[in-house]
């Protein structure tokens, strides 16, 4: 437990710099609720950015139109929550958008 | 709508906007905005759309470039915008709510228009909002041609439920996507660019409005085809594709996405009122770079690019040859405001150089092979490296700066920034990134920051973008989550009028 918890905020710090690099008006302290893209803070461009990180953390390609992507990747939190169900384990688990 | 635009002239008269005066209008995408820009024309001035995301110190800049009289906004601007146009002496005026004005009385008759043909009626900025803007000064008369050759080719057939959810200050938006298809009397519906919810949902959007036709850029196409359901009903007749390189997979696959009978990739430039030439998949096997046919006016690819003199069209390249791509249409902008400089060396005789580099074929297709002007093109937003050099090489620190694009698997192309400075301290990081923030829109902020000991430059002296992106690509850009941090200094000059050099925090 307190190793996926050291992983969930190394991943988390590393979300919050592909966002700092990527969405210049992500500013202040991003909270685990702050809404990315309801909210219209993260543009269209930043979206397919944050998925190819997405697909590197979980190690396999996403098919991308196969779940709400709007409402699963809203905030910081609903994304590292998404990766953490979708990672391939030590053994391979592929991908499953079910 | 006739009677919004009354009531908005009759506003709009009453607070002194008379013939000739140019007006900026800070939003757009709105009904809002085209109901301002036509009364805004029927009073005889000239609009200046100004892109929503700039900073305060850059609308300056282009209000004091463009000498314009009135600002209009829909909501309160802040204090930063409001307090540097009022000190240019600009009037900010706020666009009436829909039925605020509804008490106003209008006349019974209207006197004839102060409108004539060569008038000024857009002026659109395509770069310099950090320091000597280029603003394209289009009349009545030559968007007007533009759309009597659009009329012909592509034809109007297919626009009349058009959908605009490109940026109305920017010519391939407005002028082309939005403005032809609705003053020709179709349906226009705007809704507000480069959101991305919108585009995860892009294909209910086209189903709830039944809508025949759009344009886009490649990278909104490479969002909704990974992520939104396809359109139910395809509706959609055309679809045009435009403002940067459009893939033969990607072309391929909007096609098959949107269901579209016709996918045009379109090649145009805002000096010509945009799209100028562009052809359909089913005229032709998709091939990167694939333009098509001229579409009015002529295109030439010559020989030379040199404005100094008139084109010399004895000196076309033959087919296979790449060469310059120069224009030949009545379309053609008046010149840029204020920049005589910059309209010698565009324009020649007429004839206007594009700055492209392209090559026709044996049956006359255009082709694009490169570009000789400097820009970042992101996904269709372009940005431009003197700009944010312009702004960056005033902070107090810096030496030496270099702006350049780097490859981008999402956008094509994103900002990079290659800096020498004088102090290096996390302190003096985090000031240079505020007053980076302070000055440029956040899409002209650099994603990626370096610092480097010299900038490599030519034997004569001239910085070599790509030599420096190849540099940085072999470095670790600087951790912007550091770069971020409250700065301890102020992060914004006080003196807006300093000369370069004199700008700095904590001086």
């Amino acid at each position: 437990m307190a190793l996926d918890r050291a992983d969930r905020t190394a991943r988390r710090a590393a979300l919050v710099a592909l966002l700092a690099e990527c969405a210049p008006d992500v500013t202040g302290e991003l909270g685990d609720d702050t809404p990315l893209i309801s909210s219209g803070l993260v543009e269209s461009v930043t979206l397919l950015n944050l998925a190819l990180w997405v697909e590197e953390q979980i190690d396999s390609t996403i098919e991308l139109g196969t779940f709400d992507l709007a409402s699963e990747w809203d905030t910081p939190g609903a994304i590292l929550d998404f990766v953490e169900r979708h990672r391939v384990a030590p053994a391979t688990r592929p991908y499953d958008p079910a | 709508m006739p009677r919004r635009c009354e009531r908005r002239i009759a506003y709009y008269r009453r607070q002194g906007v008379a013939p000739g005066d140019r007006v900026l209008i800070h939003f757009g995408n709105t009904l809002e905005f085209f109901v301002d820009l036509l009364a805004l024309w029927r009073l005889g001035a000239c609009v200046v759309p100004i892109d929503a995301r700039l900073t305060a110190f850059e609308v300056e800049t282009l209000a004091r470039a463009a000498a314009a009289r009135f600002s209009i906004w829909r909501e309160q601007p802040d204090h930063a915008f409001a307090g540097g146009l009022a000190a240019l002496g600009l009037r900010l005026l706020q666009s009436p709510l829909d039925d605020a004005d509804d008490h106003v009385k209008l006349p019974s008759s209207w006197p004839a228009s102060a409108l004539s043909l060569d008038d000024e009626a857009l002026v659109l900025f395509t770069s310099g909002s950090t320091g000597r803007p280029k603003g394209v000064v289009h009349t009545h008369r030559s968007l007007r041609a533009r759309w009597m050759s659009l009329r012909a080719k592509p034809g109007l057939h297919g626009f009349q439920r058009t959908l605009c959810l490109l940026p109305t200050h920017f010519g391939h938006g407005l002028i082309c996507n939005a403005l032809f298809p609705w003053l020709s009397g179709c349906d226009l519906f705007v809704i507000p660019p480069f959101r991305a919810d919108v585009v995860l949902r892009l294909g209910a959007v086209l189903d709830e409005h039944g809508i025949t036709c759009m344009s886009s850029v490649p990278a909104l196409w490479q969002l909704a085809l990974k992520t939104a359901p396809p359109p139910r009903t395809r509706s959609l007749e055309r679809v045009f594709c435009g403002s940067a390189p459009l893939s033969a997979s990607l072309w391929q696959g909007v096609w098959e996405w949107t269901g579209a009978r016709t996918v045009l990739n379109v090649y145009g430039i805002t000096e010509v009122g945009s799209w100028l030439a562009g052809t359909t998949l089913s005229d032709c096997v998709p091939e990167d770079g694939l333009i098509g046919e001229p579409w009015g006016g002529i295109v030439a690819v010559l020989r030379s690019g040199d404005t100094s003199k008139p084109p010399d069209r004895r000196e076309p390249c033959d087919p296979g040859e790449a060469g310059y791509i120069w224009v030949n249409t009545p379309a053609l902008m008046r010149g840029y405001l204020g920049r005589d400089d910059l309209t010698a060396q565009a324009v020649s005789d007429g004839w206007f150089t594009t700055g492209d580099i392209g090559v026709f074929d044996e049956r006359g297709r255009l082709y694009l092979r490169g570009r000789e002007r400097e820009e970042i093109n992101m996904g269709g937003t372009k940005v431009y490296p003197g700009d944010i050099d312009a702004v960056l090489e005033r902070f107090r620190e810096t030496l030496d700066v270099c702006t350049f694009g780097y490859d981008d698997p999402a956008s094509g192309e994103q900002v990079g920034v290659a800096l020498v400075l004088r102090a290096t301290q996390a302190e003096v990081l985090r000031q240079l990134y505020a007053w980076a923030r302070h000055h440029l829109a956040s899409h002209q902020l650099p994603r990626r920051w370096y610092l480097l000991d010299a900038i490599p430059r030519t034997g004569r002296g001239k910085v070599d973008r790509s030599q420096v992106a190849q540099q940085c690509a072999r470095m670790k850009p600087l951790d912007l989550r550091r770069l971020r941090g409250p700065a301890a200094a102020p992060d914004a000059p006080a003196d807006r009028t300093a000369r370069p050099g004199e700008l700095g925090l904590g001086s």
